[in-house]
């Protein structure tokens, strides 16, 4: 038995107060970093990489004074999307001649590219969870605001919008545990009228998680709008606007945070350049 | 702050102002006018949806009316875009829920949202951040996230947030209907020494002791303002309840209170030998074994009779929704466990569902999780749950939707989101009542309501208790925790219960400054 805590499995979103070098690291740096792994993440298909990229992550989570389980858990929700993916492939996968069959039960056929090729996708859904999860966790909403803007400074002379833009990013962000909340919320009320939602059996339970849902879509999506909506007043009461705002604490590099927002431009396309230079020779 | 008191230059001035929301029929606004002058102390009163919110947003530009004018500070008219930026720097707005208006992840940045806004230097933003947080009682906590902090800190949070825009009125919406009395009271204290700063406060609010500490008050009722004068003549007035309100409560030595009728609350408790819930050593801790993780409750070991009405006061954050969210096992103890009508929580073999379906639990603000989209639907879901069908399934989903006053001709196919926020309230209140239950469990129910709609729902309740079902419901209304036969004070984690005869409650006495409103409350009053 347990208690219905949905925030307990869902760490994507929450920022952990920790006062270490990766927190206070410019946000610039650290979006630039995000936004590089990720391209790294789908444009390569060497597991050494994909598994080297997550050791990375998790070194920089014990770096930033954050516990690898609060991390983990964050795979839980997707867990299930990653079994749909291993039996679609599982399906449809079409060994070519060259492969080596391991397992063959009746029809299906395991090989050694279709073992690679699910290791691959496994390992990009947890790399892509994994670095998004940290990254929230280390970074604030304002900070987030502050990082986009700075990356796209060189627009701002000819889009007033680019400010808008970074402020969109950050309550969708924000928007993640508020509707997670709504969720809850609405399952408790259920649940507490009798409704079987947090009883699961074993072979029935994905279809009845889906019977479950569906009716919540609605009334979470109007709840979170309403939210938005009052978030929208609160801003619009204290004068927001996209232009003409100064900034409290605005963001000046180091030395050293302009190397590591430049290596991380450079690092992840000469990893894609070397990559490509091999397939090809 | 730096407004000086300019008295009788009008700030607000409103001639005629008729609004009408989009897609609806009736007025929120009719023919509205009145004039504030700078420094003035005014409460607008009105039951829910009379129109006061409507107005304070007509202010600020939130809402643009059709039909007559505003004037702010002589020149500013809010229905024009290009003033809306003046206005807003003139006049600041609290609103209702500490989350909601909430726009950073940290205190200090929180501030700066609005001073950045007005293109402040940065120099002179540190000044005003660290002057408001310093006024407000939150310089300690600068640096920390919004979301650690307690309902009551998240409104002063609002408050240092428009306060350091350094506004010469400000609004505050229904701003203390969400927090616990302790937090309320530093609040209005708040409004009191800003208005003697000569900052103009308008105060939106559908509580009369709240309404009484302003120097005017303003009736709304159904768009029309209806009376614009002093409180004492406000509450002088025979005919108050026609407008759903009643006059402040005042502290009597009589139990049964002048505006409720409750005989109910003071029936005989003919008491069954056995308990509804025994929490035996509970404990409970948010996101166990977590970065996040939150003591909730620790030890609490507490009997509730059946057929008994209990009542939690005490602070927000000190443990009554985790208690009743516990009893309904939502949650699950962590440590100890809870005898529910004699089954054990820790017993591995019980059926949770059927549990919570003989003690359903309403949820703080219930109307937020309406889901379905027939105010019938929504009030048979629980009876569908414990297996009623056809006629007699009507024929519980008519009882419940008459008793909370909801037709059940009129409104079975209504949409619950197109009702008004009372009548979400009670469907939402009638979706549990539907079921057949041995004991209902209510967190908060009468919060944000007007003093009308609050009774009816208390009379609701005690009338249930009348039939002999098991009521516990959790309240920040001392005046409602009366008609409980018992009462237990929350405090950090630990409940106590409140003793009656001696007039004191150990724990609470020493529990500090959270339940010291409770305390000298139930002091006072019994």
């Amino acid at each position: 038995m347990k208690s219905i805590e949905f925030f307990r499995n869902i760490p994507f979103g929450q920022y952990i107060d920790n006062d270490t070098f990766l927190h206070r690291l410019s946000p610039a740096v650290k979006i630039v970093w995000v936004f590089m792994i990720i391209v790294l993440i789908t444009g390569i298909n060497s597991l050494v990489i994909l598994l080297s990229l997550l050791i990375i992550t998790f070194s920089l989570a014990l770096l930033a004074r954050i516990n690898p389980n609060f991390i983990l858990r964050g795979l839980l929700p997707i867990f299930g999307i990653v079994v749909f993916i291993i039996i679609l492939q599982l399906l449809f996968f079409k060994p070519t001649g060259a492969d080596i069959a391991i397992i063959t039960l009746g029809k299906l056929v395991i090989t050694k590219n279709l073992i690679v090729t699910l290791a691959g996708i496994i390992l990009r859904f947890v790399d892509f969870m994994t670095v998004v999860t940290l990254f929230t966790a280390i970074t604030t909403e304002a900070d987030t605001v502050q990082g986009i803007e700075y990356l796209m400074k060189p627009f701002s002379k000819y889009s007033p919008w680019v400010h808008a833009f970074a402020m969109t990013i950050n309550i969708t962000f924000r928007f993640v545990p508020i509707v997670i909340g709504e969720l809850e919320l609405i399952v408790k009320a259920q649940v507490s009228r009798g409704s079987s939602f947090s009883e699961k059996k074993l072979f029935t339970g994905p279809i009845k998680a889906i019977k479950d849902y569906l009716p919540l879509i609605v009334p979470v999506i109007v709840r979170s709008l309403d939210k938005a909506m009052l978030l929208g007043d609160a801003m619009d009461a204290r004068c927001y606007r996209s232009q003409g705002r100064t900034r409290y604490r605005a963001l000046k590099h180091t030395y050293m945070e302009n190397i590591l927002l430049y290596l991380g431009f450079v690092l992840p396309v000469a990893v894609l350049v070397v990559s490509f230079v091999k397939k090809i020779a | 702050m730096k407004q000086t008191i300019q008295s009788n230059t009008v700030l607000i001035d409103i001639k005629k102002l008729s609004f009408v929301y989009p897609e609806t029929d009736a007025y929120a606004l009719r023919d509205v006018s009145l004039a504030i002058t700078r420094g003035e102390y005014v409460a607008i009163c009105g039951a829910n949806g009379s129109g006061k919110t409507t107005l304070g947003r007509c202010l600020i530009g939130l809402c643009k009316p059709p039909v007559g004018t505003i004037t702010i500070n002589g020149t500013y008219d809010p229905a024009s875009e290009e003033n809306l930026f003046a206005i807003r720097t003139t006049i600041g707005m609290v609103f209702q829920s500490p989350q909601d208006q909430l726009v950073a992840s940290i205190v200090e940045e929180e501030v700066a949202f609005g001073l950045e806004n007005l293109g402040i230097p940065e120099e002179i933003m540190e000044y005003r951040i660290t002057k408001v947080l310093d006024t407000l009682g939150l310089a300690e906590v600068r640096k920390r996230p919004c979301r650690f902090l307690s309902a009551g800190q998240q409104q002063r949070l609002a408050i240092a947030s428009v306060l350091a825009m350094e506004p010469a009125c400000i609004i505050f919406d229904e701003a203390t209907a969400m927090i616990d009395p302790s937090g309320r009271n530093s609040i209005l204290e708040i409004m009191d020494e800003l208005n003697a700063q000569g900052i103009t406060i308008v105060h939106i609010t559908h509580d009369m002791q709240e309404a009484a500490r302003a120097r005017r008050v303003i009736v709304m009722n159904k768009g029309n303002m209806v009376f614009d004068g002093l409180p004492d003549a406000l509450f002088a007035l025979p005919h108050l309840k026609e407008w759903r309100l009643c006059p402040p409560f005042k502290p009597s030595k009589e139990k049964k209170h002048a505006v409720i009728n409750n005989d109910a609350a003071n029936k005989k408790i003919t008491q069954a030998p056995d308990n509804a819930f025994e929490f035996h050593d509970v404990s409970f801790n948010y996101l166990k074994h977590t970065v996040f993780e939150t003591k909730a409750l620790e030890n609490i070991s507490i009997t509730i009779p059946r057929g008994s009405i209990t009542a939690f006061v005490g602070a927000t954050g000190s443990g009554k929704s985790t208690a009743l969210q516990l009893m309904n096992l939502i949650l699950i103890p962590g440590k100890g466990y809870i005898k529910i009508f004699e089954t054990c929580s820790n017993d591995k073999k019980i059926s949770l569902r059927k549990i919570r379906m003989r003690c359903p639990l309403v949820i703080q603000i219930p109307e937020r999780a309406l889901f379905e989209n027939f105010a019938g639907d929504e009030v048979a879901y629980g009876p569908r749950m414990q297996g009623y069908k056809g006629k007699a399934l009507v024929e519980r989903v008519k009882y419940a939707m008459e008793k909370v006053g909801l037709p059940y001709e009129l409104y079975r196919d209504r949409n619950p989101r197109k009702l008004s926020g009372g009548e979400r309230r009670k469907l939402a209140l009638a979706s549990v009542i539907a079921m057949d239950a041995d004991a209902y469990l209510f967190d908060e129910p009468t919060a944000s309501l007007d003093p009308c709609s609050a009774m009816e729902i208390m009379n609701l309740i005690l009338e249930l208790a009348e039939q002999g079902k098991t009521i516990v419901f959790a309240t920040h209304n001392m005046h409602y925790a009366d008609f409980a036969d018992t009462v237990f004070c929350f405090d950090r984690g630990h409940a106590t219960e409140y003793l009656k005869e001696q007039k004191t409650c150990a724990d609470c006495v020493t529990a500090g400054v959270n339940t010291h409103s409770v305390v000298e409350f139930l002091h006072e009053k019994y």
